[in-house]
């Protein structure tokens, strides 16, 4: 029996190992491709920040006090042009606003209280980043009012307001990779198992090739199994190609993951990674057994891409929702896929407990299990397999 | 030997089939009460007209699909409840076999001769005899995707012989065959007979019949209508060649239906 599974199996690896062109869609490419996209893209980002910074605010103001340019110029320095104007060029100010040629007005009318009108581009970065820093100069303003009211501006501090993040550095890389990987990790692993796994099955039956193994004496369930182990290293061959990629585009792409760490931070340990292995490892078998079972289903490689992509969008959808959410106590564990992706979190974070951790291995062999029974179903349907 | 006794087989219909069909009919009997034997040392043929049950019976014997009454035994095994064995013992090679083009020649049929649990040794040997009679030695060595059409059906006949089968069942074996190719085919076929093999052929076409079948069965809307020697055929239709004989079974078996 293991012989002809192992036979299988080896014919399956051999079948993208050996070709070339295949071999290199299904391992180099996705690492290659996400280290140079995960760099552009964090160099993209990390651009756009370092532009905003170098950017010189312009602001019109109409009927400012003589404060708003002095704290403008204490707190910003060169980094923001006010220019007062007439109250008669209001509408030709909003104008240039809307297109761009300025990021903000600041209009002042006289009253008790005062009103102050502030006109933005809420589509305009540098608009709305000029706001902000409006937004600042008023405070500062209000403070010094209030300090005049009060006998000085020391009056106007009740609180020494102090901020310490007890965090440690690795813990915050941790926070940082652990918020977007996961859902990564996901993604590689299903799109890897997914091209592959319809032309082996599915891809099989159109063009007749299956048949052709059903007439040996193997069993059926043990041609199931072997394309289906198969299937779980290639995936999982695949997907460490893809974290390989995100590793290496990570000096670069720090931004991508929410920044506010630093490379060197970045901490695991060899347990952690060989945490990060195994949950891998199961939810390869979940992903493979499900794309399996389906391929089994589909008559060709046109009906699997039919069955497998809704299932992908559920996979999808639950690591999105596990980026953000995060429920109380044990039961998201068994949750097959999320309580997967809850681990992978956890590992990251450095916040991983056993128990939490074989519940999702627990809730995925079941699941797994479950669809492992199924495709064996399939491949011993003489209704579904007639096709082949 | 294989024995056929009383098989039959009935498939649902889709929507689609049943429009196509023009039946409202949710079922279709391919193949009904089908008996026949054929024994070792001879070459049985199954000669009908397209969708007769021919193919269908012929996957029933190979353990492909399930009759849904009667039984099959080949050398004294059952196809439903020892498929395993019976796999072992025989061979079913149609059009709609094909080999994987991702692999060479080389490497298919040493992974099938491994699924036939053959040692090593014995996969050498045999490939060296049936490259041989095929010729296919000059290219077992390249991608059956670079392969031409007549290369493939080569390779697919030897694959399915890997294992010396003692059952050779051929469907429509001439099929889609050059003229070359399909001479090689019929020559091997009638030297597994002399080897003292089982072979069970189904065509369509009387020559092929006429010159290789020693037994024939004509089956017509899933029934064996007449069977025999080419002779006892000639004789029980009182023709004087295998077409019109066929002919004249076909006419009878409409006509009774119609009656129906």
């Amino acid at each position: 029996m293991r012989n002809n599974i192992f036979t299988i199996l080896k014919k399956e690896l051999r079948r993208v190992f050996l070709d070339r062109k295949l071999a290199f869609t299904v391992f180099i490419m996705p690492g290659l491709t996400i280290a140079i996209l995960y760099s552009v893209m964090g160099g993209m980002i990390e651009k756009t920040g370092d532009d905003a910074m170098d950017h010189v605010a312009l602001v019109k103001t109409i009927n400012v006090p003589s404060a708003f340019s002095d704290i403008a110029s204490e707190l910003y320095g060169d980094g923001m042009d006010v220019l007062p104007i007439s109250i008669m060029d209001t509408e030709v100010a909003k104008k240039e606003v809307e297109a761009g040629d300025i990021d903000v007005l600041v209009i002042f009318r006289e009253g008790s209280p005062a009103a102050i009108e502030r006109y933005t581009n809420s589509v305009k970065d540098f608009s709305v980043r000029a706001g902000y820093m409006i937004d600042g100069i008023i405070d500062s303003m209000r403070l010094e009012v209030l300090g005049e009211k009060l006998g000085g501006i020391e009056e106007t501090i009740i609180y020494n307001f102090t901020q310490i993040d007890l965090a440690k550095a690795e813990q915050r890389a941790g926070k940082a990779i652990g918020m977007l990987l996961p859902m990564l990790l996901t993604v590689f692993l299903f799109a890897g198992a997914m091209q592959v796994g319809m032309d082996i099955i599915a891809g099989e039956k159109e063009r007749g090739t299956l048949s052709t193994m059903l007439l040996t004496p193997v069993k059926r369930s043990h041609i199931a199994i072997g394309k289906m182990l198969s299937l779980a290293i290639i995936s999982l061959a695949s997907c460490l190609s893809s974290l390989a990629g995100v590793l290496l585009s990570l000096p670069f792409s720090n931004s991508m993951f929410g920044g506010g760490f630093n490379v060197s931070d970045i901490a695991y340990s060899i347990s952690d990674f060989a945490l990060l292995i195994v949950q891998m490892i199961f939810m390869a078998v979940l992903f493979v057994s499900i794309i399996c079972a389906m391929s089994a289903l589909a008559r060709n490689i046109k009906e699997a891409g039919g069955f497998i992509v809704p299932a992908y969008m559920i996979v999808l959808l639950m690591s999105m929702s596990s980026m953000f959410v995060r429920p109380e106590g044990l039961w998201g564990y068994f949750i097959p896929v999320y309580g997967n992706l809850l681990s992978i979190k956890d590992i990251l974070m450095f916040e991983y407990k056993v128990v939490p951790g074989f519940a999702a291995i627990f809730s995925t062999l079941v699941f797994a299990g479950v669809m492992a029974f199924l495709m064996v179903r399939t491949f011993n349907s003489e209704r579904i397999m007639k096709s082949a | 030997m294989v024995i056929v006794k009383d098989i039959t087989k009935t498939f649902a219909l889709s929507k689609k089939q049943m429009k196509m069909n023009g039946t409202r009919n949710k079922k279709k009997v391919a193949v009904k009460n089908v008996s026949f034997t054929a024994v070792p040392g001879e070459i049985y043929g199954l000669l009908g007209p397209n969708g007769a049950g021919k193919t269908t019976t012929l996957r029933c014997i190979s353990t492909l699909i399930k009759p849904d009454s009667g039984s099959i035994k080949v050398d004294g095994f059952d196809t439903v409840n020892e498929s395993s064995t019976v796999r072992k013992r025989l061979c079913l090679l149609t059009n709609e076999l094909k080999a994987d083009p991702n692999f060479s020649a080389d490497y298919l049929f040493a992974f099938f001769g491994r699924l036939h649990g053959m040692t090593d040794e014995e996969i050498e040997k045999r490939k060296k005899f049936l490259f041989e009679v095929f010729g296919i030695s000059e290219f077992a060595g390249i991608k059956t995707v670079d392969m031409s059409s007549g290369m493939k059906q080569k390779l697919s006949i030897a694959l399915s012989l890997v294992h010396d089968p003692q059952v050779v069942i051929f469907d429509e074996p001439t099929n889609g065959l050059d003229i070359i190719t399909a001479r090689v085919v019929l020559d091997y076929l009638k030297r597994l007979r002399d080897e003292g093999k089982t072979v069970i052929i189904s065509t369509h076409i009387m020559t092929v019949a006429e010159k290789l079948c020693d037994r024939i069965g004509m089956i017509m809307d899933g029934g064996i209508e007449a069977e025999g020697t080419l002779s006892e055929i000639l004789e029980m239709t009182k023709e004087e060649d295998l077409d019109d004989a066929f002919f004249n079974i076909y006419k009878k078996s409409r006509e009774r239906l119609d009656e129906k």
